[in-house]
């Protein structure tokens, strides 16, 4: 049995709209190891939220998974039934959302919303399920969780909410935290403690973290490894400090040097064009259009995600 | 010597609610210079987008006053403000809400000018072809809708709309926030043309500290309705003084794997302006906090170069190397 | 956000003048009278209710001079002597102005008293109160047959999407929607009564059946609960789909998912819900469509409740008695009004702190 928690093999996710197949994934692979937070990284569109949402087969119609493999622990998700992924999620595999009002249920109680975990998956009876659910919303920092158990969610700030979210997320230590946006709609004080309580607690249970944003900064500060999407494509993927310092994709080295840094005030660089559209058949490279190192080839053959460096995977034709 | 546009004197907010009154503005003045580009920085509560209505005029401060080029904006007749209107001008943070569905880009743009201006429909539309070409849009475009736009080029009419009467002071609230990254920086590199082209004045709201470090020259940082840091950009990065300060550079995570963070993770929460704490306002939160901190408030005063805090203890934390709890 | 004009804070705290003497004379009222939560809440309404019955009162009066036809001419016949006419319409208090007759009305009303009917010279309250029992039964029981089908068949029809099951439950609701009352109550009285001689379609006298024999009780009520709750059904049952749906894709549904919470037990206890409470809502409004729908069913099963007792006084130009009927209907509109607004807070806590 391999180090490897999560293995995705050439994932796709399309969805059937009027005006044809949207490839919201198309082809896209990775890997998460133990104990390691995974970032990936992408604009709104490039199909980050849906490969997470895959993971988790919590896609909607009308989207579907058409093909690929995600092995989890190795066994593909992808070939079991409702029942078993039932099982899965919310025990060995959890995820937290972006916006924490609308994710909770807002007529419910909170301490119920994470009790049920405790509920469904170690089967503990009611009593037992709210004493942990109290005991687990004080470790994720709700002060005086016992009287709060039976508050509302409208009740609490955005950060509490949020920390509520964990809490639900990490009750049953699962092997694999999903975290889509979980900070975006946060203050930015907040979104730190938040950041941190995750990372804390994911190191103390053994967890690792996919860790979805847009923002480079939080996956500088918390990504061991980083995966960049464009498009519905996997374009790079290296450890940290390789993605930030010797970028090889040229949309990944683009939007480094567009970013406003903190130091710095030289004129942002901006990447011309617009992303293009996902539905229909495309040919040779998405990023084709915007990129300022484009040869011919790259507009007729569709690049492969190749290992040029060790550890440091790029898919683009002129870093081969 | 650059003169001073707009002075903002004392200025208190205070609204009615059932549960008491709130303090969304307590004691704020400042003065923004011709020419600079004014930040202002802080979490949701602390009153900055209410500092930005009352600098527009759109809010009447329960007290203080506002100075335009030395003239008290409230002291104005009705019809001296609506002409004043001309040169103040707003660009809002939601490029999907902020421009009216049914009308096209051409009417949009129009409206202003039919407003402030007595010339011609066809001397108009001159007028608003040539605002659309300065913001990187096309002529063509003003007989589309903004529903046929994405966010970026949105975010462009708002700007061009804001313009259009070649204003002298525009506020910005959060231009960038609902953006992608990569068209971020194209609205940045924009606005910082236009406002160099235009010779333009503006007040910048924002919460990304890494824009404001980028665009801004000097920064205000409020907290629960008061200003608690004043600095120059580069004065109050490489050194800033107020607690609060700290905590914010440290939450805001700078995309360098190699820059650790300054060691102070803010507990508590985000508070509320309806009852705000005794003494400073920061103190239940301030990992410096002393006894004088929960009974009197600090005093905003000059630090240095042009740089001011209201902190009791600004010197002291300073002296300890400060970044360190 | 508004336009506003900076406010004061408290400043009416130290006004002397007339306005802050007011404003904190309210104030004192808001905190000490009203106080918080349900009660002050049921006071609310209950103040907000009274403008509501002057304006009932004085709308029922001004709708019936205009209605044609004098009740002391059907009461003595058309060819009674103008002295015999003269006396009774003295005697009833309708020779006198219009506005003394209102007051005169209202000052016995506040005494509890709606007068006597013109035609039976019975009290007015004993007249509804007789026939009220009825009346409630039959549309407390078709609100309760509507919703008792309508919140499976629309749960199940939002479940299972373009299969049969929604198809059929769909087209029913439409069939249901389309059938206007009356005509379902014949056929339903054709069907059952007459060719298949299962149920009573007479016979029903008064509320007493129900106590000495509930199930001949029952019986004669289950056409008329059928004939009177399909409509509302049909309503409710595609008003529960269609929320269901709404509700389902929201994102605490798939949070909840995401927790690996067994379908069935996500869309009964995180999804029907949050269903409900535009549910509770919708039920209150179509109460009141229910009680007018209960008038004619009354007639056709001829049941005695309230209903037909205001289709008869309406004939009659029994004023007293219509009077009665319009303001006592209006009580109950309130009522249900007010419960329903307490039914919502007990389900959705965000607007319990209102």
């Amino acid at each position: 049995m391999s180090n490897q928690i999560l293995k995705v093999e050439n994932l796709r996710t399309y969805f059937d709209t009027y005006l044809g197949k949207l490839k919201a994934v198309d082809g896209v692979s990775f890997e998460i190891g133990g104990r390691e937070i995974f970032g990936l990284v992408g604009e709104s569109g490039c199909g980050k939220s849906v490969t997470a949402l895959s993971i988790m087969r919590l896609v909607k119609y009308p989207g579907k998974i058409v093909s690929g493999k995600v092995f989890f622990k190795d066994e593909d998700l992808l070939e079991k039934d409702d029942a078993a992924m039932q099982k899965i999620r919310g025990k060995e595999i959890s995820m937290i959302f972006q916006d924490p009002l609308s994710s909770l249920n807002p007529v419910l109680k909170t301490g119920e919303q994470v009790s049920e975990v405790y509920r469904f998956h170690q089967r503990f009876p009611r009593k037992k399920s709210k004493q942990e659910s109290i005991v687990m919303m004080e470790l994720v920092g709700i002060p005086s969780s016992k009287s709060r158990y039976s508050d509302y969610p409208h009740q609490f700030s955005g950060g509490m909410r949020q920390r509520i979210m964990t809490a639900m997320a990490l009750s049953c230590t699962p092997s694999l935290l999903i975290a889509d946006e979980p900070t975006t709609a946060l203050d930015v004080t907040i979104q730190a403690q938040i950041l941190d309580l995750i990372s804390q607690l994911s190191k103390r249970f053994g967890t690792s973290i996919l860790l979805i944003t847009h923002n480079l900064g939080i996956i500088a500060r918390h990504a061991n490894k980083v995966g960049v999407m464009y498009a519905g494509k996997l374009v790079e993927i290296a450890d940290v400090e390789s993605i930030f310092y010797s970028p090889l994709h040229p949309y990944t080295a683009g939007l480094l040097k567009s970013i406003p840094k903190v130091g710095h005030k030289e004129r942002l660089n901006t990447i011309e064009g617009v992303v293009p559209s996902l539905i229909g058949d495309f040919k040779g490279c998405r990023f084709y259009s915007r990129c300022d190192r484009r040869k011919d080839l790259c507009a007729s053959e569709e690049p492969s995600l190749v290992e040029v460096e060790p550890n440091h995977k790029v898919c683009c034709h002129i870093c081969d | 010597m650059p003169e001073t546009l707009l002075e903002a004197s004392n200025l208190r907010m205070y609204f009615d609610t059932r549960e008491g009154a709130v303090h969304a503005v307590d004691g704020v003045t400042f003065k923004i210079l011709e020419n600079e580009i004014f930040g202002l920085v802080g979490e949701s509560g602390c009153g900055k987008t209410t500092v930005a209505r009352i600098l527009m005029g759109l809010y009447k401060p329960t007290e203080g006053s506002v100075f335009y080029k030395g003239r008290n904006i409230f002291s104005l007749k009705k019809e001296e403000m609506r002409r004043l209107r001309r040169y103040v001008q707003m660009i809002f943070q939601d490029p999907y809400s902020s421009l009216d569905p049914l009308m096209n880009i051409e009417r949009l743009l129009i409206e202003p000018l039919d407003v402030h201006f007595d010339v011609s429909k066809d001397q108009k539309r001159e007028r608003v072809f040539e605002i659309l070409e300065k913001v990187g849009l096309s002529r063509y475009h003003a007989n589309r809708y903004p529903y046929e736009f994405s966010g970026g080029q949105r975010q462009r009419i708002a700007i061009a709309r804001a313009l259009i009467t070649k204003p002298e002071f525009v506020v910005a609230d959060e231009p960038v926030s609902a953006l992608d990254i990569s068209i971020q920086a194209q609205i940045l590199n924009l606005m910082q043309d236009l406002q160099r082209d235009l010779s333009l004045t503006c007040m910048i709201i924002a919460h990304d500290l890494n824009v404001i470090y980028h665009i801004c020259d000097r920064v205000a940082v409020m907290y629960l309705g008061k200003i608690v840091e004043l600095a120059s950009v580069k004065s109050i990065f490489e050194n800033p003084l107020h607690p609060y300060t700290k905590a914010l550079f440290s939450a805001i995570p700078i995309p360098d794997p190699k820059v650790k963070t300054h060691g102070i993770i803010l507990g508590g929460e985000v508070p509320s302006p309806l009852n705000p704490p005794h003494g400073c306002r920061f103190n239940p939160r301030c990992p410096f906090k002393q006894s004088i901190c929960t009974e009197r408030e600090p005093e905003f005063m000059e630090a240095g170069d042009d740089h001011f805090v209201a902190c009791h203890f600004f010197k002291e934390i300073q002296e300890k190397g400060g970044n360190r709890i | 956000m508004p336009f506003l004009q900076g406010n004061s804070g408290k400043r009416w705290e130290s006004d002397l003048s007339l306005v802050g003497k007011i404003r904190r004379t309210l104030h004192y009222l808001d905190k000490k009278v009203l106080g918080k939560g349900i009660r002050r809440f049921i006071i609310k309404r209950l103040i907000y209710a009274i403008p509501v019955f002057f304006i009932v009162s004085l709308v029922t009066w001004g709708f019936m001079y205009l209605a044609k036809g004098d009740p002391i001419i059907i009461l003595t016949g058309p060819h009674a002597q103008k002295e015999l006419i003269e006396e009774f319409r003295r005697q009833y208090g309708l020779d006198q102005p219009l506005h003394i007759q209102y007051i005169r009305w209202l000052g016995r009303l506040l005494n509890g008293d709606l007068g006597r009917s013109i035609i039976t010279n019975e009290p007015v309250t004993k007249m509804i109160a007789d026939r009220l029992p009825t009346t409630i039964t039959l549309a407390v029981s078709a609100m309760l047959f509507a919703l008792i089908v309508a919140i499976p068949a629309g749960v199940i029809a939002s479940t299972k999407r373009n299969t049969i099951l929604d198809y059929g439950a769909m087209s029913l609701a439409i069939a249901g929607q389309s059938i206007p009352d009356f005509f379902l109550a014949i056929l339903l009285i054709i069907v059952f009564g007459i060719y298949l001689k299962v149920l009573p379609i007479t016979g029903y006298t008064d509320f007493n059946l129900f106590i000495s024999n509930p199930v001949e009780g029952v019986r004669h009520f289950l056409l008329p609960v059928i004939s009177l709750g399909a409509m509302f059904s049909a309503l409710a049952a595609r008003l529960v789909k269609s929320g269901m749906i709404e509700v389902l894709d929201q994102d605490y549904i798939t949070t909840a998912r995401a927790k690996g919470l067994p379908e069935r037990y996500l869309v009964i206890k995180h999804a029907l819900i949050n269903t409900l409470i535009p549910l509770i809502t919708v039920t209150a409004t179509n109460f009141a469509t229910l009680l007018g729908g209960a008038i004619i069913i009354e007639e056709i099963f001829a049941l005695p409740g309230v209903g037909r007792l205001l289709m008869r006084s309406i004939l009659y130009r029994d004023f007293p008695t219509m009077q009665g009927i319009a303001l006592f209907m209006a009580l109950v509109y309130t009522v249900t009004n007010m419960v329903s607004d307490v039914l919502y807070g007990l389900v959705d806590p965000r607007i319990r702190v209102e």
